[in-house]
């Protein structure tokens, strides 16, 4: 499927996720033109005076819609770009951001927060439902850390199954809360499923200030992954610490993961699907693979958001729709390449 | 003091929970030679090429390279003057054949610049070498076991280490390859004088090719020394407890011949 040249791939990418942006800042409840669009936009970065437009319209352009497109656009981005992390470093084409259980620490994070608010007790107000998803999933990366230290090169299998012990017994810990919860359990509930909704600058802001450094970190270290999918004696031969440089990288992508589900929710599939995608297109070697990856994320995510926003009649939740749409994909995907494997 | 050039082992032990890897190994590798490692399963022939990668470290003991303790070796140092190829790989993503075998430069690459035109010749070189140019633009995943195997030992010689350390490479290849791959080796060997240290069931590949015979018996040194003298019915009949007649074949070369029939 290679045909063009890889940074031509990327270029594009690049260029429809602009595209896309523009376009899903115009549609909601009250239709823009382009024109009224790039005057707020102009307005907005201080290159034009304050135009002759209803200022609610400018509200609603600049303080509900672009925050929200942007965080959605961020959040896919860098769970793609974790996804690549993951799969390359646990040698493993399925494995992807929640495989460590980071997920089920920030919903776990994230139900305590709600569980606390819903009996009267007051948080302070620095400590957001957000913030103690944050903390749930660096926790959780802590204890899998713990569980596979004694694994003398942090090898792929152990980490997995740390992660699926400590993941399951979370589970077990949101079943509870949910039970404690009672008739309250959907706050708990909708915050798991995902949503975009209500996402302002300062969090969209604070998002980014993850999101990109770990990105630059990650891609900066795309020989390194490249060479480790390949098993450990071999990337030792080639001077890779395994240990150190696996632990470095799962720290930065679990932060970054983090990050994004602690701001939209548990959303599924992203992480899983687009580097699958982003790979039959650019290839496996990670220095197209992880711009493009990133550039898809947020072109999948933004289009996903998108549609549950405007196109559908209810808001769906946006992690319903990923896994209701990404589900059935990655089986035509993962059926088509074990049908080559058995033909080639 | 004269430097010594290649690998110097004493009483080098390994031991994992409680079962013996290696037991009190010493043996002196000088370079421009082809050792090989013989010895039956579980013998601990892949612990002693992990020992001598630095891939694991001996419990007791000590290992000088070109004079050096291994140990002391920085990481992307070793990397230059050492290649190994290991028995297994994991390979579950579609990567291009000259890009594998680029990874092989690695060590010489700085991490903010892209390879240069001495990594993309040494490339070259290696997969001519090895006769894989031909594949260079496949994925690694659609190839044969055999084509896999050669495109790692292209990786291996794009190192252009001193030393190579190879694991049972050649057990997946059919005659033909086997023997392109040890014409290649012992090239190298008179060529550039680089110093190869072999695992290797074939016995007769072993007597065609090896100056040196390093034989292991349930991790300790049983012999070593020169294939051609080594090299005997008796020391086979030890080993495996099977009978065999070396006869002398072509160039004088040992021949050993056995039965699939038990007597």
């Amino acid at each position: 499927m290679r045909t063009a040249p890889r940074p031509l791939y990327l270029i594009l990418s690049v260029l429809v996720l602009i595209i896309i942006i523009l376009w899903a800042a115009r549609l909601g409840h009250i239709e823009t033109s382009f024109a009224e669009l790039f005057t707020i936009l102009l307005y907005k970065t201080g290159f034009s005076s304050s135009p002759d437009l209803q200022s609610k319209l400018i509200f609603v352009i600049w303080e509900i819609r672009l925050p929200r497109i942007v965080c959605a656009a961020v959040v896919g981005g860098g769970l793609a770009v974790a996804g690549c992390v993951f799969q390359s470093i646990l040698q493993n084409p399925l494995a992807d951001p929640y495989t460590l259980g980071i997920s089920s620490g920030a919903a776990f994070g994230a139900s305590s927060a709600i569980l606390l608010q819903l009996v009267g007790f007051t948080l302070p107000i620095i400590i957001s439902t957000s913030m103690c998803a944050f903390l749930g999933s660096l926790l959780t990366l802590y204890a899998v850390f713990l569980l596979a230290a004694p694994s003398r090169r942090f090898s792929s299998n152990t980490l997995i199954l740390s992660g699926i012990i400590i993941a399951s017994i979370l589970s077990a810990g949101i079943s509870f809360i949910k039970f404690l919860a009672d008739e309250n359990v959907n706050t708990i509930i909708f915050w798991i499923m995902g949503s975009f909704i209500g996402k302002n600058w300062q969090e969209t802001i604070l998002l980014l200030f993850i999101v990109l450094p770990s990105t630059i970190i990650i891609y900066v270290h795309a020989r390194e992954l490249d060479i480790m999918t390949f098993g450990e004696r071999s990337s030792e031969a080639l001077g890779i610490d395994n240990k150190v440089i696996r632990q470095r990288l799962l720290i930065v992508s679990s932060l970054c993961t983090a990050a994004c589900v602690s701001v939209s929710g548990i959303i599924g599939f992203v992480g899983l699907i687009v580097p699958h995608l982003a790979r039959m297109v650019v290839g496996p070697s990670n220095n197209f693979l992880i711009p493009f990856s990133f550039f898809c994320g947020c072109i999948l995510l933004l289009c996903a958001d998108t549609a549950t926003r405007f196109i559908l009649p209810t808001e769906l939740p946006i992690g319903v729709l990923t896994a209701l749409i990404g589900g059935p994909v990655f089986c035509v995907i993962f059926r088509r390449t074990q049908l080559d494997k058995w033909r080639g | 003091m004269e430097t010594v050039k290649g690998y110097s082992l004493s009483q080098v032990s390994y031991s994992y929970d409680q079962i013996t890897g290696i037991d009190e190994v010493s043996v002196s590798l000088v370079p421009g030679k082809f050792y090989g490692l013989i010895g039956p399963n579980g013998s601990g022939k892949s612990t002693f090429l992990d020992i001598l990668s630095g891939y694991i470290v001996p419990n007791h003991g000590t290992i000088l390279l070109n004079n050096v303790p291994l140990q002391s070796y920085d990481r992307n140092e070793l990397s230059q003057i050492l290649a190994v190829v290991p028995q297994f790989f994991n390979q579950n993503f579609q990567y291009l054949v000259s890009d594998v075998v680029l990874m092989g430069r690695y060590p010489y690459l700085s991490r903010f610049s892209p390879p240069a035109k001495s990594d993309f010749e040494a490339v070259d070189q290696a997969m001519e070498m090895l006769g894989i140019s031909h594949l260079r633009s496949r994925s690694i995943t659609e190839l044969s076991g055999g084509e896999r195997q050669r495109v790692m030992i292209a990786k291996a010689l794009a190192q252009s280490g001193d030393f190579i350390l190879l694991d049972e490479v050649t057990s997946n290849l059919d005659i033909n390859h086997t023997i392109s791959i040890v014409t290649v080796l012992s090239k190298l060997i008179r060529d550039k004088g680089i110093t190869v240290v072999a695992a290797v069931h074939d016995l007769n590949l072993a007597a065609a090719c090896c100056d040196e015979l390093i034989v292991l018996k349930n991790g300790t040194l049983k012999n070593f020394g020169p294939t051609s003298t080594l090299l005997s019915e008796r020391l086979i009949s030890e080993l495996y407890g099977v009978d065999v007649a070396i006869i002398s074949g072509n160039q004088s070369q040992k021949q050993i011949i056995y039965n699939y029939v038990r007597s």
